[in-house]
């Protein structure tokens, strides 16, 4: 249980748009993961669905030569978060290795982080979760499923870190690259989505977060976001 | 319109709920008179016997949980009577008909708690006892968990060892 001396890792993402092609099988992966429950038409038209991981669309080009891109965004697990300044109840917490987590058992459910997020990135849960008959056999056992009245956002797959760690606990080991990942990252057919270390220098995202071609979401707000994309086109 | 009903996780907790579960503690009994099926002597094969606890609870050293022992683990030694027990009578029937016995957990965590075994019992050296009281020492099963912790419990003991406190390291 002791923690190793190693300084904690510092996770992050990169979305590399080149690669991506908008198949959405993140948003869908995410989804199953997670827990969250699909929504129906009248949750949707009420601005209401929970979407983890969403998908922004955005245009290219000048008329008549346009063309419609999707854009993965997932929490930015800000280094400077807004939500946890405005959460009365401590209820939103960053942690050693910079996930930003959101404590359920203490949200009172006050929406005052989904109002402060620029990135709307946090969900409150204006209904019971429900689920088809079949899909509601498939939960994830590791992932707690959210009540009423409370908010959740992306958690990067903790539970699968848990999980990782205590892996290599067992077997007296630090965790190995590669061998958290959260599930958006694994079920890219295109691996445009690089997860690891954002401090490792012998890691992907490392170089890839120093990339030219890196641009970050409402960079100029100083959220310091730890999801980076890679423009396109380039 | 298909129906549509909520996870298979059991009831979905309330806000209210939820709070309560967190003031209440990581690790309470699920009831408070328990009766289990057979009246396990905890202390004859511990203590006298010197069985160790993952022989009959195989996750409890290097599982995430520990889990509740199947019917093939008491047939290992009871397939036939090893005493005039009346208990033990009742538990070389449910062998012989390889029939499993209905435990029931005392022990049970919140779900949105994450808990490893391996990590508390093998890594950190954990007693038992620590977490679950003087389980070792009944002859009897106990009515109701025999320790009831709280979230302090457990950050009072990370805190002396040096082991995370972070929010999100149980929480899940």
């Amino acid at each position: 249980m002791t923690e190793s001396a190693k300084p904690a890792p510092r996770w992050g993402m990169v979305v590399d748009l080149d690669r991506c092609t908008g198949c959405q099988a993140c948003t869908t992966a995410c989804q199953i993961e997670n827990n969250v429950a699909p929504s129906s038409a009248e949750t949707a038209d009420k601005g209401r669905s929970i979407r983890w991981m969403d998908q922004l669309p955005y245009m290219e080009g000048e008329y008549p030569n346009v063309k419609m891109r999707l854009l993965p965004r997932p929490c930015m697990h800000c280094d400077h978060p807004p939500c946890i300044k405005v959460c009365p109840v401590g209820a939103t917490t960053k942690g050693a290795d910079g996930i930003v987590a959101q404590i359920y058992s203490r949200c009172i459910g006050c929406r005052y982080c989904t109002t402060a997020c620029p990135y709307t990135v946090r969900y409150f849960n204006w209904y019971e979760p429900t689920w088809p008959d079949d899909l509601a056999q498939t939960l994830n056992p590791d992932v707690f499923v959210r009540p009423r009245g409370i908010v959740e956002k992306c958690t990067l797959c903790h539970h699968r870190l848990q999980n990782a760690k205590d892996k290599a606990a067992a077997e007296r080991r630090d965790l190995a690259p590669g061998e958290y990942s959260p599930a958006c990252a694994d079920i890219c057919p295109t691996q445009a989505i690089a997860f690891g270390d954002l401090d490792d220098p012998h890691g992907e995202v490392f170089s890839q977060s120093r990339s030219p071609r890196v641009f970050r979401l409402l960079e100029d707000l100083g959220t310091e976001p730890k999801v980076f994309y890679l423009r396109e086109g380039e | 319109m298909s129906r549509r009903r909520t996870g298979s996780q059991g009831p979905v907790p309330s806000r209210a709920t939820g709070v309560v579960l967190a003031a209440l503690g990581a690790l309470a009994a699920c009831s408070a008179d328990v009766q289990q099926p057979i009246g396990y002597n905890h202390d004859l094969h511990v203590n006298k016997l010197e069985t160790p606890c993952e022989t009959c609870h195989p996750g409890s050293k290097k599982g995430v949980v520990a889990t509740l022992p199947s019917i093939s683990v008491c047939s290992d030694c009871h397939g036939d009577p090893q005493g005039n027990s009346p208990e033990e009578a009742k538990v070389v029937e449910a062998v012989r008909a390889n029939k499993e016995i209905g435990w029931v957990r005392l022990y049970e965590l919140p779900r949105h708690v994450y808990f490893s075994h391996r990590r508390h019992v093998d890594v950190a050296q954990v007693a038992c006892e620590k977490c679950h009281g003087p389980m070792a020492a009944r002859t009897r099963p106990p009515p109701a968990a025999l320790m009831t912790l709280t979230m302090n419990d457990c950050l009072e003991c990370h805190t002396q060892r040096g082991a995370s406190t972070d929010c999100d390291a149980c929480h899940r």
